[in-house]
């Protein structure tokens, strides 16, 4: 019953989250101080969520996921390709697992 | 003389089959874009099945929360805390701290989207989240595609990543725990790096704003209720408000 009752607010207010100013705003005029820090929140956000991704987990194997990032941020400055970005991180990972462990 | 005659009907014809024709080319570029994103974030989707699985609820629960919460660090906290027996208070608030960033996304996302209809507006809306959005805007700011383009581009991002995501995360609800899926979960967040260093590319205020979010999160990231993610991006956007383009 929780359960249900957490995952259809949270799921309906994402929902509501995701509208707001894609169909919802549509007709209202924002404030372009309120517009300018919204758009700024959004690089932020994939910041925020990136950079906690990378640092979550086991902490003794942050260092070689910390090398790992830097290679395929490194890589991500040559190329687009995702999957090159991708490998070359896993491969880093993998390489500094075995030095270090 | 009568060649032209003949030509002319063809010719209208063969330009209606175009503009569909290149509308299902650019939705399947979007999917191309999308495949090697849902690959590496497979195994994310699998915990989540896992977690869901683990925290005991059922299928529907899974795939709706899939289809409306969709987002992995919401699903897992969410999946999480139910394990924990968190209270319903809890449940909520943490799962709208760590989808608060959609409303941004939803903001930086809207003026590429403007002239068209409400009806492709509210599907970009449910598949909006964080892969489909560095897609999306990457693609709208390299302007590639006519006025129509997005939509296509979008769909062929968002049903990927949407449906994907959702049977992955069935398929880790079935296998259960003992899927191996330590080394190659770091995938996730490289896919995430991939996405975001064009960002920082943009320009010094996009890259200070950057730089600043993922520089102070370590420092944030034992708030309660995931607030860090919050705190982080008001970091972000402080810097934004400071540094300015060079002109």
């Amino acid at each position: 019953m929780t359960a249900w009752a957490a995952l259809l607010a949270v799921g309906l207010a994402s929902f509501a989250m995701r509208l707001s100013f894609l169909v919802l705003a549509g007709q209202m005029t924002i404030r372009p101080a309120i517009l300018r820090s919204l758009t700024s929140a959004a690089p932020a956000a994939l910041a925020a969520v990136t950079a906690g991704a990378v640092l979550s987990g086991d902490p003794a194997e942050a260092p070689s996921r910390l090398l790992a990032a830097g290679a395929a941020i490194l890589v991500a400055t040559r190329t687009r390709s995702v999957g090159l970005i991708v490998v070359s991180g896993l491969l880093v990972q993998a390489l500094a697992d075995g030095v270090i462990g | 003389m009568s060649a032209p005659k003949v030509e002319v009907p063809t010719e209208r014809h063969r330009r209606h089959e175009t503009s569909s024709e290149r509308w299902r080319a650019t939705a399947w570029a979007g999917t191309r874009a999308a495949l090697p994103v849902l690959a590496a974030l497979s195994p994310l989707a699998l915990l989540v099945g896992v977690s869901t699985g683990a925290a005991g609820q059922s299928w529907a629960w899974a795939l709706v929360s899939s289809a409306l919460v969709f987002s992995g660090s919401a699903q897992l906290a969410l999946a999480d805390l139910l394990a924990a027996g968190a209270g319903l208070g809890a449940l909520i608030v943490t799962g709208l701290v760590l989808n608060a960033r959609l409303v941004a996304y939803s903001a930086s996302f809207a003026p590429h989207w403007r002239g068209t209809s409400r009806r492709w507006r509210t599907v970009a809306a449910l598949w909006l989240v964080d892969p489909t959005f560095a897609l999306g805007v990457d693609r709208a700011e390299r302007g590639r595609d006519g006025p129509a383009g997005l939509p296509a581009f979008f769909a062929g991002v968002g049903a990927t990543l949407w449906f994907g995501w959702a049977a992955l995360v069935v398929v880790g609800m079935a296998a259960g725990r003992g899927l191996p899926l330590g080394r190659v979960g770091f995938a996730g967040p490289l896919v995430l790096i991939a996405l975001l260093v064009p960002r920082i590319r943009e320009g010094r205020r996009s890259a200070s704003i950057v730089v600043t979010a993922a520089a102070v999160t370590p420092f944030v990231a034992g708030l309660p209720m995931s607030t860090g993610v919050l705190v982080a991006v008001l970091a972000g956007v402080a810097a934004g408000h400071v540094v300015r383009d060079a002109t």
